[in-house]
């Protein structure tokens, strides 16, 4: 599948700064657990933030291909800056922009798009998880707003982000169907990031924390879409968010696999380059047909995307076995570098942590088994 | 105020270069292209300038049809339109500066700003020929410029310190590499240079001749560095220095 002229241009511009701007700093963000604020300000600037939105939101107007593209590029370097640029852009943008209406759009996206804010999306609760029906929190209309009351937990970009789109229900008699979602602005009245921040395996430099709503004042035309239409608005949200943590998935394991290519030819034990190995070549192998196996599947589904068709089993696929590949790929990866893997002088070990939340976050990869199984069972016979 | 600056297509400097063969150029076919760093920080602080006290910037760029994509890296960083002038072989700095000299003569701008050098032959002698050829004042190696009226304050770093030359506008000035830090393109801006103009010319038009006067005879890649020796004493590394490397 061939990238256009523009695409292209637009990519190696995009390079250029990831790898004078944020692999510099890319250690020093998971060493120091520090949300990249600067980086992600200037991406902004940049137009990086709102890739596949229109102009008039202040978006690059590209297309999806190009947004997981770049998305791939950044965590190649740096996976927590690729998972902050994802849950802005494709969790919290991907809603308003997919369901809200034209006065939110300019209200909420349009700042998300340039940078000028930053976005999380809280759906995880302490007692939900890949269980969204099991969802404890309220929205309970009063005059014209919504009371919330209730937390969430897990959110990324929770402690630094300025507009949250959060699901809550609205009728909690309906289970899943009852639920809605809304956008809210940091500082509305009683509604706050708790400040915890969640200490973690990997993604250390992705601000991940909790947000409370205790009588949480929501004015009803922050409402998305219409009362109930939570589950529609978060099946196509998680559905395009799938993409976006399979570029992330898929760049862990391009940025393992190019060191390994590096190492195999610098190393020499028994008198031999690494790559002389039966063994080494095996695991360089795998690494390339796994990370070109990932690398169609996710270009498929972003490209139906674009093209308007249902990705639902698509951008499952790309996820479940990106994900399940960085995983492999980078053990592998360490085991190369044998103790020099190991060692936090390399990035070997980091993009092995940055990896595992790829297999759990934006639904689990049993979670992704059982949509991918579903779609094929309806499937008429 | 109306800027007109220089993209000049080079190999990208973070690559390795190989001298082709027979010795007559540099192999071209697995290289990367992108803009002459100093020509980038030329269209940074005309930008700057431009954005200052208003005005017009236009990229121009000479060479073969692919020296478009560094016209257009110009324009995504946000000049206005470009210009170019289509050369099929390389040409050498006299040929550039004579084609520059007509460009300014079409365009009248109140001031071309240039890279000091280009990185690929670094030759730096464009901007100090077309100064001539124009009958302009010059200002090179600039590290600092202010615009007034109807001036141009430029600092140059010189050993030892800061040299300050103020020049008439029209001008010539050269960008040298603390001027500024370029901007990267945004991704929008991209989009939108991708319909900017940019107009085509000939040397043949603009009555150029470009038949080269200075032929390259002969390039040849770097002796190989040899590993070094550790010496005794004192009085070997002289003898060394002496008979051996003959520096002394
Ligand atoms: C770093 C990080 C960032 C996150 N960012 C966000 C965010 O921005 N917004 C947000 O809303 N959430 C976020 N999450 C939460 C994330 O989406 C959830 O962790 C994920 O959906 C799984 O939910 P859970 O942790 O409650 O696990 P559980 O749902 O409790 O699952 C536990 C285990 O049981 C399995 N399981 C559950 N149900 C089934 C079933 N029916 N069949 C088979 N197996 C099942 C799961 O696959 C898993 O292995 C983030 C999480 C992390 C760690
Ligand atoms: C936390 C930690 C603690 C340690 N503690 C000690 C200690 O207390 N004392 C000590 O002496 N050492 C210690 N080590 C070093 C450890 O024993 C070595 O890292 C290990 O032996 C591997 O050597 P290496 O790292 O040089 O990898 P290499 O030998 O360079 O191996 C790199 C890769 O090449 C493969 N390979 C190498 N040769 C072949 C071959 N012929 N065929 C197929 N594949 C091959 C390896 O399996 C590996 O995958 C420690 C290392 C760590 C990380």
């Amino acid at each position: 599948m061939g990238k256009n002229k523009l695409q292209k241009r637009v990519l190696d511009s995009a390079k250029e700064f990831i790898a004078k701007e944020i692999a510099p700093v890319a250690a020093m963000t998971d060493e120091k657990e520090k949300f990249p604020l600067k980086n992600f300000k200037e991406m902004g600037r940049l137009g990086f933030l709102g890739i596949p939105y229109p102009e008039k939101f202040g978006g690059a107007e590209l297309d999806y291909l190009t947004y997981a593209t770049i998305v791939r590029e950044i965590a190649k370097v740096c996976a927590s800056t690729a998972m902050s640029v994802v849950a802005h852009t494709g969790l919290a943008g991907n809603p308003i922009f997919s369901f809200g209406s034209e006065k939110q759009k300019i209200k909420f996206l349009k700042p998300l798009a340039l940078g000028e804010k930053i976005g999380a999306f809280g759906l995880t609760e302490p007692n939900a998880g890949s269980d969204i029906a099991a969802m404890e929190t309220t929205a309970e209309k009063k005059e014209n707003h919504y009371i919330l009351n209730g937390t969430k937990i897990f959110i990324t970009n929770a402690n630094v982000a300025d507009i949250y789109v959060v699901a809550a229900k609205t009728s909690p008699e309906k289970g899943m169907m009852g639920i809605s979602m809304f956008v809210l602005e940091k500082g509305t009245e009683g509604f706050k990031a708790s400040g915890k921040k969640e200490k973690k395996l990997g993604m250390k430099g992705a601000d991940t924390g909790e947000l409370i709503f205790d009588n949480a004042i929501v004015p009803e035309k922050n409402l998305i879409g219409r009362k109930n239409w939570g589950l529609k608005i978060l099946h196509q949200t998680l559905v395009g968010a799938r993409i976006g943590m399979a570029a992330i998935a898929l760049g862990i394991s391009e940025g393992a696999q190019k060191y390994c290519l590096e190492y195999v030819k610098q190393r020499k034990q028994f008198g031999e380059y690494l790559y002389h190995f039966q063994s080494i070549k095996n695991m360089l192998a795998d690494m390339e047909m796994n990370t070109s196996a990932a690398d169609l599947l996710l270009q498929k589904a972003a490209v139906m995307k674009d093209e308007g068709r249902n990705v639902t089993k698509e951008a499952s696929e790309a996820k479940l076995f990106a994900s399940e590949m960085a995983m492999k790929i980078t053990k592998d990866a360490i085991q190369i570098f044998g103790g020099y893997g190991y060692s936090q002088d390399l990035p070997l070990e980091r993009f092995f942590r940055d990896a595992k939340i790829t297999e759990i976050g934006d639904g689990t990869s049993e979670i992704q088994r059982l949509i991918i199984a579903d779609e094929i069972i309806k499937r008429p016979t | 105020m109306k800027i007109l600056v220089t993209a000049k297509r080079v190999t990208d400097p973070d690559m390795k270069i190989k001298v082709k063969e027979d010795g007559t150029g540099v192999e071209m076919s697995s290289m990367s292209f992108k803009v002459n760093p100093f020509d980038e920080i030329a269209i940074e602080e005309a930008l700057r300038i431009c954005e200052d006290k208003g005005g017009e910037v236009v990229v121009v760029g000479i060479g073969s049809d692919k020296a478009q994509t560094e016209i257009r890296y110009g324009l995504s960083m946000g000049a206005d339109r470009g210009i170019h002038v289509s050369a099929g072989s390389e040409l050498d700095s006299d040929a550039v500066a004579r084609i520059l000299k007509k460009v300014v003569e079409t365009e009248s701008p109140d001031l071309v700003l240039l890279g000091k050098q280009a990185i690929d032959v670094d030759d730096n002698q464009v901007s100090q020929l077309l100064a001539e050829y124009l009958g302009w004042g010059q200002a090179c190696f600039a590290s600092k410029i202010e615009i007034t009226e109807n001036t141009a304050r430029v600092e140059r770093e010189v050993d030892g310190g800061i040299e300050v030359v103020e020049i008439d506008l029209p001008g010539v000035v050269s960008a040298d590499l603390r001027l500024n830090e370029p901007r990267y393109p945004a991704l929008p801006a991209i989009m939108k240079a991708k319909k900017k103009e940019i107009k085509k010319m000939t040397p043949a038009d603009l009555g150029v001749d470009t038949t080269p006067r200075v032929v390259i005879t002969q390039l040849a890649e770097p002796p190989q560095r040899k590993g070094g020796r550790i010496v005794e004493d004192v009085a070997e590394l002289i003898k060394a220095l002496k008979e051996e490397a003959k520096v002394i």
